[in-house]
């Protein structure tokens, strides 16, 4: 690859670089200092992070999870570079009736759990995970507690 | 002991044994001599029992920070005998400190089964008591007298350290009460 | 040589926290390990969909039950971003010092645990001593040793106490000067550094990958601290110094910061 590899991006760098390297698959959202936000088509997502590890450095996916808009559903990450403290907050919006999204656990060591502990708790399905199975609730639990659907015994 | 008496002695089974040595000990100890030594004993029982009270070494939830503070300098809860056990079959006392989710629940009740008898158990913070800040939660336990009898429950979240041992020390009061009447009397 | 799977079930002596760890052991050596957690899972979020805003603040708290104060912090800052509220600089510079206090007790109590475990019990009574001293600091300030319940949405519960920082000072001087009692226990004890020392290695690169954050995270080479890189709050106006990893690093850190941070606040 002759792509040239960032240590650490500062937020300009790393708006120009994605929307140059993934138009319109990738919007951007917004910036802060050391916060990129933006927003992805699902299609594009595996590339984008591999390109966000390789290139841009961010080594970090400190945190997978899931937001149930009742409309559809949204997978967001959080991706860190510890090289100077930048956070990229990544969303992927899902249809309610295709929840499957690829997995970027080969990419980032710690996102395998937290995809798991995703798909236990929203349904949501991650292709390609080495070991999509329940992690923090019995096993024969057969409900997905956070979905809006699913009603605690108090609230209306 | 003359054994010619019993010449099946040797190989009895355990509901046999059972039955022969109460029979041996109601012939020999009428009810006078029980009461007599149960007066004696009671007591002696009782105050070995309240004062070596061995809990379990079962940390849960923020409940389990306190029970480890009750045990420095400052709260000392060694004054009252107690060493922690790792492994319930050593244990007299299981402390619930901490919120009980449904993956535990099976074995919160085989530690139980594990301790030998006499055993209590402590209900130490809300959760343990009632389910606590976590009412409403699909995998939380409304109170862990659900699944294990509970002798004490210690209010507070999280339960300060001094009211942990103001607790233990109601705890040592049940088991003196437990333990006078000595260990003939069935009643 | 025969392997085993032993299962080190969710009760162990080692007491801190729930949960299952299956290792297949060769002789005393692991060979393969796989943890089973979940056992403390409640659905937090689930349930803060049925509670008010500020009836979360508690139980934020009880995220991470060590150091309690960080996660209600935490929620705080969340709101107050979704919001854009403004923190007064007062309480900004309280909430700094609850949090630090916060973090050197949460630091002693895994000080006092990891010596238990390796049979050390007088860092066991000592760490759990000094800790005693923050936890009176916390309750002079939150009214709540642990589970303090003291940040609020825009602020803080209430205004520092008539001469909280005479008690600060001294409490963080003396603390000074036991610290020191307690790294000779531990930095220059041969059975400390022979348990400790190689096992669990983990490589740089692994570390940032797998999601290892804070301490650990600067043991294993990554040189990163939020406070410093990432600053919120009054981090970036506070005048601290930054020590190289060694057993004690936390707590350096978080001890200058909390004494600038109470000198400014005064």
């Amino acid at each position: 690859m002759t792509e040239q590899f960032y240590e650490a991006p500062t937020v300009e760098q790393v708006s120009e670089l994605v929307a140059a390297k993934f138009g319109k698959a990738v919007q951007l959202k917004g910036s802060k200092p050391r916060r990129v936000y933006m927003s992805a088509d699902k299609g594009v997502l595996f590339e984008l992070a591999t390109y966000i590890h390789d290139v841009l450095n961010f080594e970090q996916a400190s945190s997978v999870c899931a937001v149930d808009y009742e409309s559809h559903m949204t997978v967001v990450y959080h991706l860190s570079n510890y090289f100077n403290g930048m956070m990229i907050e990544l969303t992927v919006d899902l249809a309610n009736d295709d929840l499957t999204v690829a997995s970027v656990a080969s990419i980032w060591g710690g996102a395998n759990w937290h995809e798991r502990e995703t798909y236990e708790l929203f349904g949501i399905v991650f292709e390609g995970h080495p070991k999509l199975e329940r992690l923090l609730t019995p096993a024969d639990y057969q409900f997905f507690p956070f979905r809006r659907s699913y009603k605690l015994r108090r609230s209306d | 002991m003359d054994m010619s008496l019993y010449p099946h002695a040797i190989a009895m089974s355990a509901n046999e044994f059972m039955t022969w040595s109460s029979s041996i000990m109601d012939n020999l100890l009428s009810g006078g001599t029980k009461r007599v030594v149960d007066k004696v004993t009671g007591p002696i029982w009782a105050w070995a029992m309240k004062n070596s009270i061995h809990p379990l070494h079962f940390g849960l939830a923020c409940c389990a920070l306190e029970m480890a503070a009750a045990s420095n300098t400052k709260y000392d809860a060694e004054r009252l005998g107690m060493i922690y056990r790792s492994s319930p079959r050593q244990t007299d006392v299981l402390i619930i400190n901490g919120w009980v989710s449904k993956k535990l629940r099976p074995d919160i009740r085989r530690l139980y089964e594990q301790m030998p008898n006499p055993k209590w158990v402590v209900a130490m913070g809300e959760c343990a008591i009632s389910g606590g800040p976590w009412y409403d939660s699909y995998n939380i336990i409304q109170g862990v007298d659900q699944i294990v009898p509970v002798d004490i429950y210690i209010p507070g979240c999280p339960v300060k350290p001094d009211a942990m041992i103001d607790g233990f020390m109601l705890l040592q009061k049940k088991i003196e009460k437990y333990f006078e009447r000595g260990v003939f009397l069935e009643d | 040589m025969s392997k085993m799977w032993v299962t080190m079930g969710p009760q162990h002596p080692f007491s801190h926290g729930l949960w299952t760890l299956k290792v297949q052991v060769d002789g005393e050596v692991i060979q393969d390990a796989e943890p089973v957690i979940g056992y403390l899972h409640r659905g937090w979020e689930k349930e803060c969909e049925s509670r008010t805003y500020p009836q979360i603040i508690p139980m934020a708290d009880r995220l991470c039950y060590s150091a309690s104060m960080t996660w209600s912090h935490l929620y705080c800052k969340v709101a107050e971003e979704a919001m854009g509220l403004e923190v007064p600089e007062r309480a900004q510079y309280i909430r700094v010092i609850a949090d630090e206090i916060c973090r050197i007790q949460s630091h002693l109590m895994w000080l006092a645990a990891m010596g238990t475990d390796l049979g050390n019990l007088t860092i066991f009574l000592w760490a759990l001593r000094e800790r005693e001293w923050f936890l009176d600091l916390n309750v002079k300030l939150c009214g709540q040793r642990l589970t303090t319940n003291f940040p609020r949405i825009g602020g803080v519960r209430n205004d520092m106490p008539y001469l909280f920082e005479r008690d600060l000072m001294r409490v963080v001087d003396l603390f000074e000067k036991r610290l020191w009692d307690i790294i000779a226990l531990t930095d220059d004890n041969a059975i400390f550094m022979s348990r400790m020392q190689g096992v669990g290695h983990v490589t740089r690169k692994e570390a940032a990958n797998l999601g290892l954050t804070g301490p650990s995270m600067r043991g294993c080479g990554v040189n990163f601290d939020v406070r410093r890189d990432d600053p919120y709050m009054v981090y970036d106006e506070l005048d601290w110094k930054w020590r190289s990893a060694t057993t004690e690093t936390p707590m350096d850190v978080t001890r200058s910061a909390s004494r600038r941070c109470s000198r400014v606040a005064r």
